[in-house]
This record gives C-alpha cells, sequence and structure tokens, in this order.
C-alpha cells in the first residue's frame, strides 16, 4: 500500500501491489525500501469499491429476475381483479336484484299464491347466492393480489436499496463512458421500484376500501346458507310461520345493508393501478432486458486488479488525454458529483486560464499510438540531451579544460612544498589539478543537466554530478595525452620574465587544441 | 653581480645540489663544467628560479632572489639572459616575433621591439632568417635565435645551459663562435658546457662539479694544468689525448677548417659529448 494520508489513529492508502481480492490476513506490517517486512503497523481494512459495485449489480440481478418471477402472478391476479372491478356495477345489479327478490318473497307471504311465493324464493336465493358468490370471490382475489403485491414491494424495496448504493458506488469509481450506461439502468430500477411500491401501496388502500363491504358480504354469504339451510323451500318458509318471516326479514335486512355497502364502495379508482400490474398500462418495464443490460454493464467492468488501478493514478501523470503532456500536472481525484465544467471553470478562474483541464476516468487509460510515440520522442529527445551534455562536456575537457590541467599538473609538479605537515598538505590539495578538474566537470555536468532538460533514466541530476566528477578527474589524470602543453616554450615565456597569466595568453592556449577558450583568447592575443 | 652560497637542491631523494657557492663578477665568463648529473643545469636555472631551489642565497645585483615577491622575479628575470639547450623557441611565432616577444610583452612599441630584435638577429647571424618559423631552421640556428631573444631583453647576465649539447659537430662552431664573440665584448656570461676549448679559450674561469657540489674553480689553463679534483684530473687526461702537441702542452688552440659557409670541426663522441680535436 502506499499511504495517501495519515493521523495519529489511521493511515488511509491506495493498493500498488497486488489485490484486495488477494488480502486473507487484516494485519498490516511498514515495509522498508528494500520491500522487508519491518513492525506491524496496525488492523487493516480493506475496501473496495470496484468489488463493492459487482457485488451490488449482482444482487439487482438476481432481485431482477426475481421480480420477474413474481411478475407474471401478479399481472394474473391483477387482471382477474381488474375484470371483477370493471363488473363491480354488475354485481351490484345483481345485488339489487336479489334484494328486490327478497321483498317480492315477502310480499307473497300474506298471500294464498303459494306457487309464485314459491318460485321467486327460489329465484331470490340463487340470485342472493350468485351474487354473494360472486362479491367473495372478489375478495379473496383482491387478498390474494394484496399480499402478491407485497411480495413484489419486497424485492422492488430491496432493489431501491441496492439502486442508491449502486448510484453511489458507480460515482465514486468513475467508469467512464460504461457510468452512463449504468446510471440509465439505475434510474430505470428506480422508477421500476417507486412504480412497484406505488402500486403496493394503492392495492393495499385498496384492499382497505374493500374490506367492509366485503366483509358484508361474507356475512351476507353466511346468512344465505344459513337460511338456506333452515328453509328448503317455500312451504317450510310458511311452514315456520313467524320464525320463517323473522328469518326471512333478517335476511332482507342483512341484504338491505350489504348492498348499500357494496354500492357505496366505488372501487373503478383501482382499475389504472390493476391495469397497470396486469401489464396492460404504459411504462411497462422490460424486466428481462434490464437484467440483461445489468449483466452486460457488470460484464464490461474493468476487471483491474487494485495495483493496475494503483499504476493506472500513475499513469495519469505521463498520459493525460491519451497524450504525453509536458510540464507539471496535478491530478484531482473527484467522485462524479462534481460538474466537469464546474472543475474547469474554477481552475481555470484560479489559474487565470494557464492550466489546460482534461478530463478521463480512472481504470480506462488506453494510451494511444500518437501519445506512446511522442512520449518516447520525449524520452528519447532528453536522453539525447542528456548525451549532447556528455558529449560536450568531453569536448570541452579534450579541447580547453585538458590544456589547463596540464599547466596545473606542470605547477603542481614544480611547487616547493614549504611550512609544516599540515600547511603542505594544504598547499597540495587546494593546489591540486584533480580538485580543479573534478570541480569543473561537476558544474559543467550540473548546469548543462539543468539547462537542457536533459534526462536518462537512473541518472539524475546527482548521477550527471558524479559522472562530471568522474569525467573531471580522469581528464586530469591522462590530460598531457589529450592535450600536452610544451613545456620548452612554458619555461622560455618564463625565462623571458612573463607572469603566468601572458604565458596561458601567448604561448599555451594558442598552441592547444581549437576550442571555446582559443577563441575567446584571440581578441587578447598580443603576439598573433 | 651574482653571489650564490650553500645553495641546495634534491628531486626527491636525488640531490642535485649540495651546498654550492658560487661568485660571477661582471664583465665575467664562467664555464661550469662537469659530468653528466652533476647539478650544472640545476645550478644555472636555480639563479633565476626557474627550478626552485629548495635552500641557500641567491644574491644577483645586492638582490636576493630565493626570496623575491612573483612581480620582482619576474623584473629580475627580464635582467637575466637563459639560453637552453633546445633553444626552446615558441613554434607558432616567427624567428622576428620570438625575438621581440620579449620586449613587446613587456610594454615596449612592436616597431621598435622588432628593430632591436632584427639588430640582435643581425648580430647572431640570422637577420636574413627573421620571417621564418623555427621548424624551418637548423639546430644551430634554431640556437642562435634563442640567443638573439635573450640578448633583446638588454640583460645584464646570460645564463647558457648546455647550449651546444643537441648540436651535431658541424653546427656547434656555429654557438660557439657567437658565445666567443658575447665574450670578447665582456659580456657578463655563466656557461654550463662540456666545450673543453672554449672553456680554455674564453672562459675567464672555470668551475668544476661534481655530486651537486663545487670541487675546484680557477683559471681554466691553471685548473686543466694542476687539477686537484677527480673530476679536473679527467679533463686533464682528455686534453692529454689530444694529438696535436700545441693541445697537449696547455695551450690549446683549434684550427677551424672553413666549408660551405660553415666552421667544420673534426672530433670524436667522447662519453656521448663531443670533444675537439683538430684534424
Amino acid at each position: 500500500m502506499q499511504i495517501n494520508s495519515a493521523d495519529s489513529r489511521q493511515a488511509q492508502g491506495i493498493i500498488i501491489r497486488g489485490d484486495s481480492r488477494d488480502v486473507a490476513r487484516s494485519e498490516s506490517y511498514l515495509l522498508n525500501g528494500d520491500g522487508k517486512i519491518q513492525r506491524f503497523a496496525g488492523m487493516a481494512q480493506v475496501r473496495s469499491r470496484r468489488d463493492e459495485l459487482m457485488h451490488m449489480l449482482d444482487e439487482s440481478e438476481q432481485l431482477l429476475t426475481q421480480l420477474n418471477q413474481i411478475s407474471p402472478e401478479a399481472a394474473s391476479l391483477a387482471s382477474n381483479a381488474l375484470e371483477q372491478v370493471l363488473g363491480y356495477s354488475r354485481l351490484i345489479a345483481k345485488a339489487r336484484q336479489s334484494q328486490e327478490e327478497m321483498e317480492a318473497v315477502r310480499a307473497t307471504l300474506g298471500t294464498d299464491n303459494p306457487m309464485q311465493g314459491s318460485a321467486r324464493l327460489d329465484a331470490a336465493v340463487r340470485k342472493i347466492d350468485s351474487a354473494s358468490a360472486e362479491m367473495a370471490r372478489l375478495g379473496s382475489d383482491i387478498e390474494r393480489l394484496r399480499t402478491s403485491v407485497e411480495g413484489l414491494g419486497e424485492v422492488a424495496a430491496q432493489l431501491n436499496g441496492f439502486n442508491n448504493r449502486l448510484s453511489s458506488v458507480a460515482q465514486f469509481l468513475s467508469l467512464g463512458d460504461g457510468i452512463e450506461s449504468l446510471l440509465s439502468a439505475t434510474r430505470t430500477l428506480g422508477a421500476l421500484s417507486e412504480g412497484i411500491a406505488a402500486q403496493k401501496q394503492a392495492v393495499a388502500s385498496f384492499a382497505e376500501q374493500m374490506r367492509e363491504p366485503l366483509a358484508a358480504v361474507e356475512y351476507w354469504r353466511e346468512k344465505v346458507l344459513r337460511f338456506q339451510s333452515e328453509v328448503t323451500d317455500y312451504d317450510q318458509l310458511l311452514a315456520l310461520g313467524g320464525a320463517g318471516r323473522e328469518r326471512l326479514d333478517d335476511l332482507i335486512m342483512v341484504t338491505d345493508r350489504t348492498v348499500a355497502l357494496v354500492a357505496e364502495a366505488d372501487p373503478t379508482g383501482i382499475s389504472g393501478t390493476l391495469e397497470g400490474l396486469a401489464g396492460n398500462g404504459e411504462g411497462k418495464v422490460n424486466l428481462p432486458g434490464l437484467s440483461a443490460q445489468i449483466g452486460d454493464i457488470r460484464a464490461s467492468l474493468p476487471n483491474l486488479r487494485d495495483e493496475e488501478i494503483g499504476r493506472s493514478v500513475a499513469v495519469i501523470e505521463q498520459y493525460v488525454g491519451d497524450q504525453a503532456y509536458a510540464g507539471e500536472k496535478v491530478q484531482l481525484l473527484t467522485d462524479q458529483t462534481l460538474t466537469v465544467s464546474a472543475i474547469k471553470n474554477t481552475i481555470r478562474r484560479e489559474s487565470e486560464d494557464q492550466v489546460d483541464v482534461v478530463v478521463l476516468p480512472i481504470g480506462a487509460i488506453q494510451p494511444n499510438l500518437r501519445g506512446e510515440v511522442f512520449r518516447v520522442l520525449g524520452e528519447v529527445r532528453t536522453t539525447i540531451a542528456a548525451l549532447s551534455v556528455f558529449v560536450l562536456g568531453i569536448l570541452a575537457f579534450l579541447l580547453d579544460h585538458a590544456l589547463i590541467l596540464s599547466v596545473l599538473k606542470r605547477q603542481a609538479r614544480q611547487r616547493v612544498m614549504r611550512g609544516s605537515k599540515w600547511q603542505r598538505m594544504t598547499t597540495r590539495l587546494a593546489g591540486s589539478p584533480y580538485l580543479f578538474g573534478g570541480s569543473i566537470g561537476l558544474i559543467w555536468f550540473v548546469l548543462a543537466f539543468l539547462a537542457s532538460g536533459a534526462d536518462i533514466p537512473v541518472v539524475g541530476v546527482w548521477g550527471a554530478a558524479g559522472l562530471g566528477l568522474l569525467t573531471g578527474c580522469f581528464f586530469t589524470a591522462t590530460c598531457e595525452k589529450f592535450n600536452p602543453v610544451n613545456e620548452d616554450e612554458i619555461v622560455a615565456g618564463e625565462a623571458l620574465g612573463q607572469p603566468f597569466e601572458t604565458i596561458m595568453r601567448e604561448i599555451v592556449i594558442p598552441a592547444g587544441r581549437p576550442g571555446l577558450m582559443q577563441w575567446l583568447n584571440r581578441r587578447r592575443l598580443v603576439m598573433k | 653581480m651574482l653571489t650564490v652560497r650553500n645553495l641546495k637542491k634534491a628531486y626527491g631523494s636525488r640531490v642535485a645540489l649540495n651546498g654550492v657557492d658560487l661568485e660571477v663578477h661582471r664583465g665575467e665568463t664562467v664555464a661550469i663544467m662537469g659530468p653528466s648529473g652533476c647539478g650544472k643545469s640545476t645550478l644555472v636555472r636555480c639563479l633565476n628560479r626557474l627550478t626552485e631551489p629548495d635552500a641557500g642565497s641567491i644574491l644577483f645585483a645586492g638582490k636576493e632572489v630565493t626570496t623575491m615577491g612573483a612581480n620582482e622575479l619576474l623584473e629580475t628575470r627580464c635582467r637575466i639572459g637563459f639560453v637552453f639547450q633546445q633553444s626552446n623557441l615558441i613554434k607558432r611565432l616567427s624567428v622576428l616575433d620570438n625575438v621581440a616577444m620579449g620586449q613587446i610583452l613587456n610594454g615596449m612599441d612592436r616597431k621598435e621591439a622588432e628593430q632591436l630584435a632584427l639588430g640582435e638577429l643581425a648580430r647572431v647571424g640570422m637577420a636574413d632568417r627573421a620571417g621564418d618559423y623555427p621548424e624551418n631552421l637548423s639546430g644551430g640556428q634554431r640556437q642562435r635565435v634563442g640567443i638573439a631573444r635573450a640578448l633583446a631583453l638588454k640583460p645584464e647576465i646570460m645564463l647558457w645551459d648546455e647550449p651546444t649539447a643537441s648540436l651535431d659537430p658541424i653546427l656547434v662552431g656555429e654557438v660557439i663562435e657567437v658565445l666567443e664573440n658575447l665574450a670578447q665584448i665582456g659580456t657578463t656570461m655563466l656557461v654550463v658546457t662540456h666545450e673543453l676549448y672554449f672553456a680554455l679559450r674564453a672562459a675567464q674561469r672555470v668551475v668544476l662539479m661534481d655530486h651537486g657540489q663545487v670541487v675546484e674553480q680557477g683559471h681554466p689553463q691553471a685548473v686543466f694544468a694542476n687539477p686537484v679534483s677527480e673530476v679536473g684530473r679527467k679533463y686533464r687526461d682528455l686534453l692529454e689525448r689530444w694529438r696535436e702537441p700545441a693541445l697537449t702542452d696547455g695551450d690549446p688552440t683549434y684550427r677551424p677548417q672553413r666549408g660551405a659557409g660553415r666552421r667544420v670541426y673534426q672530433g670524436e663522441i667522447i662519453s656521448g659529448k663531443v670533444h675537439i680535436r683538430t684534424g
């Protein structure tokens, strides 16, 4: 892991080697520079947004499959309920007819027309039986529908929960083009679960609305069945006398109350919901299609290991928008709650439009050929610059400094050391041509490296300094081979009473190899 | 004019000068002789500190040379002409520029310096080669140019470091002739040489050195006639080997043969040095 932030209690970082799926133990240890394990650092808590996302996509797909399995049953129930709701007025009419028949039977009890009374009683009982049976079936259907829709609602509620987290994790991960597809799916899932929740609410409300009429119908049906068991025919009704009349009156009273309650109920308001559930309404969700879409999104997720994601963060340093950018780069990691335009505007305003802003997702970095070529060219350029620095340094030593070093070595050889041991050593060290050569090499190489922007892998500015030092010392040791001085001419100059500067200017430098120093010296030369 | 006292110089563990005492008077020509490696060249180079002595005193015109500051030393060097064994001419400069160089760099007007240089070149017989470059001259001619360069400084004393050592026998005469001429006009000279006949003919005093010390000095004829040192005896023996009687009786003369405009000497090589005998 590479630690990005830390306080006294905890540290956070990204995995740069391995993958969170490889983590078997939660103990963490510090590593030294060689990658060897040092002391215990603490307990690690691994969180992989990508794995979370994949898990949620898997769960969502399963829930959609489950939803798809439940939906046909719910649709069938809704269809039945809808049919009955649409035929509710007919049920009311049937109930009223049975009510009228019962009134007619009661009216015949005071007359001497047993045949008519018997026929009317049979008709009334049949109509009541039929009407109550239909009403009871409606109640049963509504109850089953309610149960089914509640099951749908539970799945939808889970789906909605996953969907919210899915959206959040997907935004954090920044999946590039894939995010639009995923967000589209999550929007559809959200609408689906909200619709199902609304339907569940509507069905529950409808069931509550129909609870009292249906209970009355149930009671009415029990009364009818009891009446039928006690009064098998009109003759028995007559034979029962007052008791028979009471039973008939009681049935008529219950029928009146039931018909009144059923007539009060208006189930047509639920028809739209039922149509939706039955699959006949608008906005029907293609659940298999949505499930397949979720599956596709999951399959298209970059199956990167955490170390690859960690590297991709580093790769952004080199590639921005598939191009190799020269100059400094600042990498901002954000989730997608921030809009790109807002980020760009802020950066441009703060930087006074001096910064290029390129937006790209992590994990979707695919350097193209052009970018690669530019990168390679950049490396070649810096390498050539570095080699040029080296070659120029060599030439400078060959053409110019080797001559000076040769003179300095001659002087060092001739120098008579006097004084104490330390004084002699100091004098020897201060006047050492190796000190001069090494220093010149170091300064030349470092300055040239920095000025040219030269760069070679591994060889940094310290490498250049070391190289310059070594080159300087090497040329100090071998300078006489490259650019020897004519000892006789120098001694002749000294014998003529000329100072060192004049000897260098008039004798040594003009006799050396052509170079910058000789060119510069030409203007000051007296003996041309 | 020049007084040397207890001069010492060592190159590492090898002692080149081991307490040399010497005096040179104005107008005097002193020849320093001795076997190779006895410290002759070191001595003469120490006198103007081309080689730094380790210890001792060098008084030149009353001033101590060994303790002089840099500027005073440069001024002193301008008053001391130095002729090298190899002439040490500046190759990129013409003969005239080589001779005029010292004065020009010391601030003299270029034309005036060149006139002076031409005069000195004429003195050594090289005026007609003023426009040539050293690489086109013979060894003897280069040496004569070197002499002219030293003379152009108008020195109070001339130091010669084996001026004929690298010349073939034919060319030696050219240099010797210049030396003799300078001696005749009273130029103060200290000459390190192996040329016996020059010492005998031109030097007022000969100084014999061995192992970094002055072992004997005096008038040349006196020294070589009755040497007290081993080196002196060797020189005496050498003189006695000369065939011509006139040379063996202590009155050596040379009779140069003239040919093709040059003096021609005949001789034999002994210990790598050319010694003259008449032909």
